[in-house]
């Protein structure tokens, strides 16, 4: 309707001028423009299928016009929130009892203040300093850490299966694992403190990683040897992705077991451990399938 | 009936798919980006400009001719000739489907003349454009998007009407032409807030058909 008869029409009306209007006369359909999809979609095109299959990249998702597809757009806003729900979530108050480790908690005191002050999530509070002292066994092998990091929802969901396998994948080579730990509120150094009370000679930190698209349920494993205050990245060998998706728990158990074996033969860890000495591992290091992109949303 | 719609008649609508390029320079456009171009005559000129306005909103047009005819439709030069011929042009016969697609659709349902005594002695013109196209934004000098009240009447009626209009609402002119125009109209364009521009309308179509209710007072 138009905005200027509706406007004389009130106009009309409130002169009181009474007589009836002629009809209006019925506005012609506007077509829709057309929906002109230009590049193939993997279900249209057998190249796109084929290159889909060797990576989680979005290749032959197709455009409208200058646009993604809206299927395209709301699986991208899926996968987002997928990974916001991951960040946002906490790992309960007493889930490290309840899962059988023994608790201790970081230097912060909110999730606000975990996300917002990474420096505090790398140290333990003074009381659970004083637990790991008092609890945890000294001069062991390896000393097992299992953290809720940047998902809480990957820790609680896959974390203590992984710290399982590990527990047995070490035990098969001859390792003395110390007692099992978990943090709140964690990043990853918080395995040198640790570490470094107890004695340990390789610390290994298992802790949800930072989520991707469509990924909240990663862990990833830090290991270092010789752990104590004022170790580097550059000292530290990390296996991530550990979901179903991509490497499974029991997989990445052998592969961290072996790097802990070999940190402790060679005496090092970070960019100086030699990976060619890490013998045979489940999985190899040869090709792996990609990771298969989960679909959130229908066509 | 006072301030009914009497809804434009289109004359004649003509497309040339590939017009020779010294008529499209002569009409104002520019040969090397104006091919196709799309004529229409119409029996009421202010109705057209702002056809033609909206066709610019719909599809990539310009309009390089517009022009009323002296004395309006009631002393045409043929059957066919009406007040204006308008004139839209691009470089694909498409965009000219398109443009014109927009620009009779808006004659038809939107812009028109009314009927200010209920005799169609005195018609008034009191159109609000609520976003102004590519077209009126560069005559009036105002923003593409801006709102825009464009108001046509017979002299004395336009004269009382802007005067009204003005004093309604927070508006300003943006061009106000005396009488006589080609038609022997007198127009005025004001900008403002939507509200203000509808306020404005009103208050002239208001003012015009006291006038033409009561001329001597």
């Amino acid at each position: 309707m138009s905005r200027t008869r509706q406007l004389m029409t009130a106009l009309r009306d409130a002169l009181g001028s009474s007589d009836p209007l002629p009809p209006v006369p019925a506005m012609p359909p506007i077509p829709p423009p057309p929906a002109r999809v230009y590049s193939p979609r993997p279900d249209k095109s057998a190249f796109a299928a084929q290159a889909a299959r060797h990576t989680t990249a979005l290749v032959g998702i197709g455009h409208v016009g200058t646009r993604y597809a809206t299927d395209v757009a709301l699986q991208f806003q899926a996968e987002l929130a997928v990974a916001h729900a991951a960040v946002g979530a906490e790992l309960p108050e007493r889930w490290a009892e309840d899962q059988g480790f023994v608790g201790v908690d970081t230097r912060v005191t909110s999730h606000r203040e975990f996300l917002l002050r990474p420096d505090l999530g790398r140290r333990l509070s003074e009381a659970s300093l004083a637990v790991v002292r008092a609890k945890c066994m000294k001069g062991v092998d390896v000393q097992l850490i299992v953290a809720d990091g940047l998902s809480a929802v990957a820790c609680a969901a896959t974390g203590k299966q992984l710290h399982d396998a590990v527990v047995r994948a070490c035990a098969a080579r001859g390792l003395a694992v110390g007692t099992p730990v978990a943090a709140r509120f964690a990043r990853v150094w918080l395995e040198d403190e640790i570490g470094q009370e107890a004695g340990a000679k390789v610390a290994m930190i298992l802790l949800g990683e930072r989520p991707g698209l469509g990924t909240g349920d990663g862990l990833s494993a830090y290991v270092v040897y010789d752990p104590k205050l004022g170790k580097t990245d550059g000292d530290r060998n990390m296996i991530s992705n550990i979901h179903a998706r991509g490497t499974p728990p029991e997989e990445a158990a052998d592969r961290l077991a072996a790097l802990a074996a070999a940190m402790i033969a060679q005496r090092t860890s970070g960019v100086t451990l030699d990976l060619g000495r890490l013998g045979e591992v489940a999985g190899g290091r040869g090709y792996r399938a990609p990771q298969v992109r989960q679909r959130l949303v229908g066509r | 009936m006072i301030l009914a719609p009497i809804v434009p008649t289109v004359l004649s609508v003509r497309r040339l798919p590939n017009a020779d390029p010294a008529l499209v320079a002569a009409y104002g456009g520019d040969p090397a980006r104006h091919a196709a171009l799309g004529l229409v005559t119409c029996d009421q000129d202010d109705a057209l400009y702002v056809a033609l306005d909206e066709a610019t909103k719909h599809a990539e047009v310009d309009v390089i001719f517009a022009k009323s005819f002296y004395a309006g439709s009631a002393h045409a030069s043929g059957r066919l000739s009406g007040e204006i011929l308008g004139v839209i042009a691009a470089r694909e016969p498409e965009a000219i489907e398109h443009g014109l697609a927009a620009l009779l659709r808006c004659l038809a349902h939107d812009a028109c003349f009314y009927d200010a005594d209920g005799k169609r002695g005195v018609t008034v013109f009191p159109h609000v454009i609520t976003s102004l196209g590519e077209y009126l934004s560069r005559e009036a000098g105002l923003a593409p998007g801006a709102p825009m009240a464009y108001l046509v009447a017979p002299p004395i009626e336009a004269t009382i009407g802007l005067d009204a209009a003005l004093k309604a609402a927070d508006v300003r002119a943006v061009r106000v032409v005396p009488p006589p125009t080609e038609t022997n109209f007198a127009c005025a364009w004001l900008t403002g807030s939507l509200d203000a521009c509808e306020a404005a309308a009103t208050a002239y179509a208001a003012a015009v058909v006291d006038v033409a209710l009561t001329p001597k007072r």
